[in-house]
Formats: C-alpha cells, structure tokens, sequence
C-alpha cells in the first residue's frame, strides 16, 4: 500500500529522458510538416513581394475562381447545417429501426475517397449516367458545371456537423425538450428556445469545420469540374492549374488564402472550445 | 367538481415492446389530495406518470382529468404541472427566464405583459424560498435549490396538477427530510392535487394522505399510509414497506405451527392447511432469557433509536430480526450466544397453496368456525 503514491510519482519522474524525446519528436513532426509548408505558402506567395501578390489575386481568373469557391459554400454550409441538425435530431432523440443504418450512411463520405465521390456524381449525372441523358434534354448541365461541383461538395461534408452533434445531444438528452412541452410550449418554439440554444457552440463548430473543407476540398469537385476557367475552377483547382503552369507566384498567392482561411478556422475552433470549457465550468454565458 | 376524481385512471395498460409496464390499473385521485406512487424500480410509477402528464401513451384503457377524456388531448393542452427526476431545468436560462418559461411560450391574447411575469415569477420565487437566485444559471445552484426551482417553474403556469418524478431522489438525506417537510407545507397551503412517484417507502409513508403501491405494472393496494403499513394485502406489499421476518411454517387446523415460537395474534387466513409464510415486523419479535431456549442471539445492536437483535431459530436458517426500545432491553440485556425463547406478538400469514381461492359456502363456514 505505502508503494503506490511513491510509484506514482515514479512513474511520472523517472523517464525524463523518454519523455523529452517524445516531446522532441512530437515538435519535430509538427514542424516539418505542418509548420513548413504553411511558412512556404506565405513565404513563396510573396516572393515577389506585395504587388505581386495582389495582382494575382486580383486576375479575373482568381477572382473568378475565388467567387465559385464562396458560393458552393455559402450553397453547401446552410443545406448541411439543416441536414445536420435534423440527422442529428432523429439519431439522438428517437428510436427507430434502421437508425445505425443511419449513422453508417452519415460517416460514408469520411470513408470514402473523394475521387470516388466525385465519380459516383459523374457516373449518376454525367451524360452517359444513368440520370445525364433525362437532364440535359431538359436543360440541366450538372456535371462540368457548377451544379455538380456544388452536389460533390455537400457529399464530402455532410458528416461534419452531423457527426458533432450527435453524440452532445444524444448526452443532453430529451428532459429539456419534455419539460418544455409540457410547459406548454409547442414544437417550433421548443426547438428555437431550448434545443438550439443548448447546442449552439457544437452547431457552430461543425459549420466551422464544414465550411472549411467545403472551400479546401479537391478529389471530389475536382472529378466533376471540368477544369473551366472563369467558370468551374474552385480556389483549390486554381492552385492546382497556376502551379502546372510555373506561375508559382499567382498559385501560392491563391494558396495563401486556403491557408489564412485555415488559421482563422482554427482560432475560431479555440475561441469556441474556450467558451464551452468555461460553460461547463459553471457560467451561463 | 366534487363528484369527478381530479384524476380517474381507468383499465390503463402499457407495454414497451415484450416488456409489460403496466397492466389494467384503476386508480381514483382525489382532488386536493396528496398521493404517493410507490414501488420498486420497474413497478410502473414512472410510466403512470408520464401517462398522466401526456408524455407517454397508454395502449389501453381511459383517462379522466376532471371529468374530461384527457387522452385526445396532448401534453401542452392537458395544463399539468411536472417536475422531472433531474429537473429538467434549462441549462442556458437563468433562474427567472426558468421559471418564467411557461408563461413566455403562451399565446399572444394569453400570455400575461412583461412586467406581469416578472412580478409572478418573482412571487414564485420567493413562495420556493430562493427569490435571491433570480439571476443565477442550474448549474449554479445545489440539488435542494435546483428541485425549488423546478417546483417554482412548474407551478408558473398554475395546473390543476402537480406531478413530481422521484422529487428528493437526487438529493442527500438531510435536504431530503428538510424539503420533505417543506412540500408537505406547501401543498397544505397550494391544496393542489398532487401526485409523487417514489420508490423510498419512508417518504411515501411520511408525507402522503394516500399511498399506491405498485409492483409488477399492477396496483398492489391503495390506502393511508396506516392502512398499506399496518394491513399489507399481500406478500409483495409487506415485502416492501418496512422491514420484516418471512417465517416458514406448516398450517394445521387453523394455526400456524412454528417449531419454535409461539403466535399471539394472528391475521390472515389460515383456512387452508399446508406450507405458508408467517410475516413478522422486528418490533413484533419479543424475546425472554430462556436457559432451555430454542434461539440463540447472534447479534446485539445498541446504536440507534431501537436495540436490534439477530436471533438464530434453526442452525443454517435465515436469522430473525427483532427491535426493542432501549428501556426495554435494558431489563434483559442480552448478549450474543444468550438462549432465548421466542413469541411473535403479532404476524400476519400468507398461505401459500391458493392465491386465488375458490370460495364456496362450505370454506366460508370452516373459516367462521375457526374464527
């Protein structure tokens, strides 16, 4: 019995060395892959210093492409944020058969690879799909345009929001909601007055981390774009293109803004983990 | 008003799946009463509850509140009063905006002006006892003031009745006693039909007018707490009110044969020769210092209100308790290993050949002629 504490604190003290190699090895990690290519973004975007840079971003093109970019996310982020909190809703708050047929389907885009989503959306609209043909005799252009780039990005984030507020609601439970009913308050207000507001800052989170994949994503909208300047480059697409032609400036100066948009993501991820953390610890607001 | 039940319960049956929750329960709450759902977990209290309240849906039978059919309306219409096991209170509401929830969500030609709820919310408060904690959030506040909070909030929108899920379960034992106390007043001056589930028999018995023991999906009894303490119905009953001795022993001719005791009074019916079971309370065991004894005392327990004594009758058999006040047991003190002879003051027997027996005219006569 008298050996426990002094093992405890054994345990914690006496491998120093282990333990500086771990954290070194963990900085090591950090910095070279993470750290590096975000200093090379910035450091190559202004190679050429600040003209430069904002006349790249300011070529049509970019702007083009950084226009698309803020549109199928302002499309994608509100439709996966409704989905989200109904999907969620239902998995947390019911029971009903087929549920974690539910809850597999929802994490189906984190499995797959996004190429793959990307062709499933070709394969189903693209002209020799199974629904193009019917489409574009009715007018609809879906693949190669920005219909397609819009549907394969709402693919690849639709589990975000989904899959945070699962488990925090399924853990706050339905009593809140019941004992607002039987206030006599009816489902909508229910829903505006005690549900989301007990969910707001995991809401938020998900829209943050949907949105930023949503503006960064790649395989998927890159299979269905079609690559059309001015018209279906997405800013990921543009880098990718400005780079293939040595235009190394103009590519990281795009690139530049995926990673500011990356950093401000993750400040705002810990703003918000800071505010639930003090929640917890007792304060309202 | 005076005729109708505030609530009649009527043939309600309920099944989760295979599992049965409850089973043809009739149950008349009278209005301004104060009524206790008592049972082991899974009896069915909850369940009732809820199918009260409207949060839940019988599968059979009617609902009467105040004379009406409640089961076409739904939880918002039926106008009760719930508080939850955990409270339930809004955890980004404060205090007020808690209590004030109800008459915030009213419809525009009945919802009361701000400075009507802000008065009446206060009132609440302060009727609760803790009109300082206005501007405080639920996970500020103890357990005791969260329950006052969730009483105050139910109360907002004035129901015809209060009901209260497991009300002091999460509480530790002195605040248990102390809002125990509390409620009791407050509902002697509210008089509003209130009804409680519980599973602790000491809070149904102490605070109730009438008690409802549940077991199994089905009512055991109903009664003043004198009458489901006093005179169990049946073994489930007195099983779970208070402690008791379950005696093993053989019916013959009327009377109950323990090897080594003697029964004064006897209830029940021992009409019916064969095994049964005596049902003796602790404080009904009298023991007196007996050389050529049969008992022997294995433990003696001086702490407390009442001695408790451990008596073994039979080498191997479950002991038999017995209690007696402190000025008793000091003319006997007795000590483990002491021989003892055993009376039981008072048992109630439960044969155990019919539960249900066929009566006929000819078992009424023997059962007179043995009274």
């Amino acid at each position: 019995m008298a050996v426990g504490p002094r093992s405890a604190i054994s345990a914690r003290t006496e491998p120093r060395l282990v333990r500086w190699i771990l954290i070194l090895v963990a900085l090591l990690f950090v910095s070279t892959f993470i750290v590096l290519p975000l200093v090379t973004v910035f450091t190559e975007a202004l190679r050429q210093g600040g003209r430069a840079y904002f006349a790249a971003l300011a070529d049509a093109d970019a702007r083009a492409a950084i226009g698309l970019t803020l549109t199928v996310a302002a499309i994608a982020v509100p439709l996966n944020l409704v989905f989200g909190v109904l999907a969620a809703w239902a998995i947390a708050k019911f029971e009903f058969r087929g549920k974690s047929l539910l809850i597999t389907l929802i994490d189906l885009p984190f499995s797959v690879s996004p190429v793959i989503s990307g062709l499933i959306y070709v394969l189903l609209f693209g002209l020799q799909g199974w629904l193009g043909p019917f489409l574009s005799e009715q007018g609809f252009k879906i693949i190669f345009a920005v219909p397609g780039i819009v549907l394969a990005t709402i693919f690849v984030t639709f589990p975000f929001v989904a899959r945070e507020l699962i488990p925090l609601m399924q853990e706050q439970g339905t009593d809140e909601e019941e004992a607002a009913l039987v206030l006599g308050a009816s489902g909508w207000q229910t829903f505006w007055r005690v549900t989301l507001p007990n969910i707001r800052w995991g809401l938020l989170y998900g829209v943050l981390l949907c949105n930023a994949r949503a503006m960064g994503e790649f395989g998927a909208v890159s299979v269905v774009s079609g690559h059309i300047r001015g018209l279906t480059n997405t800013m990921p697409l543009h880098v990718e293109i400005l780079y293939n032609e040595y235009n190394f400036v103009a590519s990281f100066a795009v690139a530049s803004l995926l990673a500011l948009l990356a950093l401000v993501t993750l400040l705002l991820k810990g703003v918000i983990e800071w505010k639930v953390g003090r929640g917890l610890k007792g304060r309202g607001h | 008003m005076e005729h109708s039940p505030a609530i009649h319960v009527k043939g309600i049956g309920k099944r989760f799946r295979s599992f049965v929750a409850l089973q043809g329960v009739d149950l008349e709450i009278r209005a301004g009463e104060l009524l206790a759902l008592l049972g082991p977990s899974g009896s069915g209290k909850t369940t009732l509850l809820r199918i009260i309240a409207g949060l839940e849906w019988p599968d059979e039978g009617e609902l009467l509140l105040n004379g009406d059919s409640a089961l076409r309306r739904g939880v918002r219409e039926r106008h009760i009063g719930f508080v939850f096991q955990h409270y339930a209170l809004f955890r980004h509401m404060s205090v007020t905006e808690n209590v004030a929830f109800g008459l915030r969500v009213m419809v525009r030609q009945r919802r009361p002006s701000d400075a009507e709820i802000r008065n009446r919310v206060q009132r609440l408060l302060d009727l609760v006892q803790i009109g300082h904690l206005g501007d405080r959030f639920p996970s500020q506040l103890s357990g005791g003031e969260r329950q006052r909070v969730a009483l105050a909030r139910a109360l907002a929108i004035e129901p015809s009745v209060l009901l209260l899920d497991e009300p002091f379960g999460a509480l530790d034992a002195k605040v248990r006693k102390e809002l125990r106390r509390w409620l009791r007043q407050l509902h002697d001056r509210l008089k509003m039909t209130t009804v409680f589930v519980t599973h602790d028999q000491e809070e149904a018995l102490e605070l109730a007018d009438r008690v409802v023991v549940l077991g199994h999906g089905k009512i055991e009894q109903v009664g003043t707490p004198e009458e489901v303490y006093g005179a169990p119905r049946n073994p489930f009953v007195f099983d779970f009110l208070g402690q008791v001795n379950r005696v093993r022993c053989q019916v013959r001719g009327g009377r109950p044969i323990v090897p080594y005791a003697h029964v004064e009074q006897l209830n029940g019916d021992a009409s019916h020769d064969g095994p049964g079971t005596l049902y003796v309370r602790p404080h009904d065991v009298v023991l007196q210092r007996d050389p050529a004894g049969p008992a022997i005392v294995r433990f003696v327990g001086v702490v407390g209100p009442v001695v408790r004594l451990e008596i073994e009758v039979v080498v191997g058999a479950p002991v038999v308790e017995a209690e007696m006040p402190h000025h008793v047991y000091a003319g006997y003190r007795f000590t483990a290993g002491d021989r003892v002879s055993v009376r039981f003051r008072a048992a109630t027997l439960f044969s155990d050949v019919p539960v249900e027996p066929q009566v006929t005219p000819a078992d009424l006569s023997l059962q007179s002629a043995d009274l």
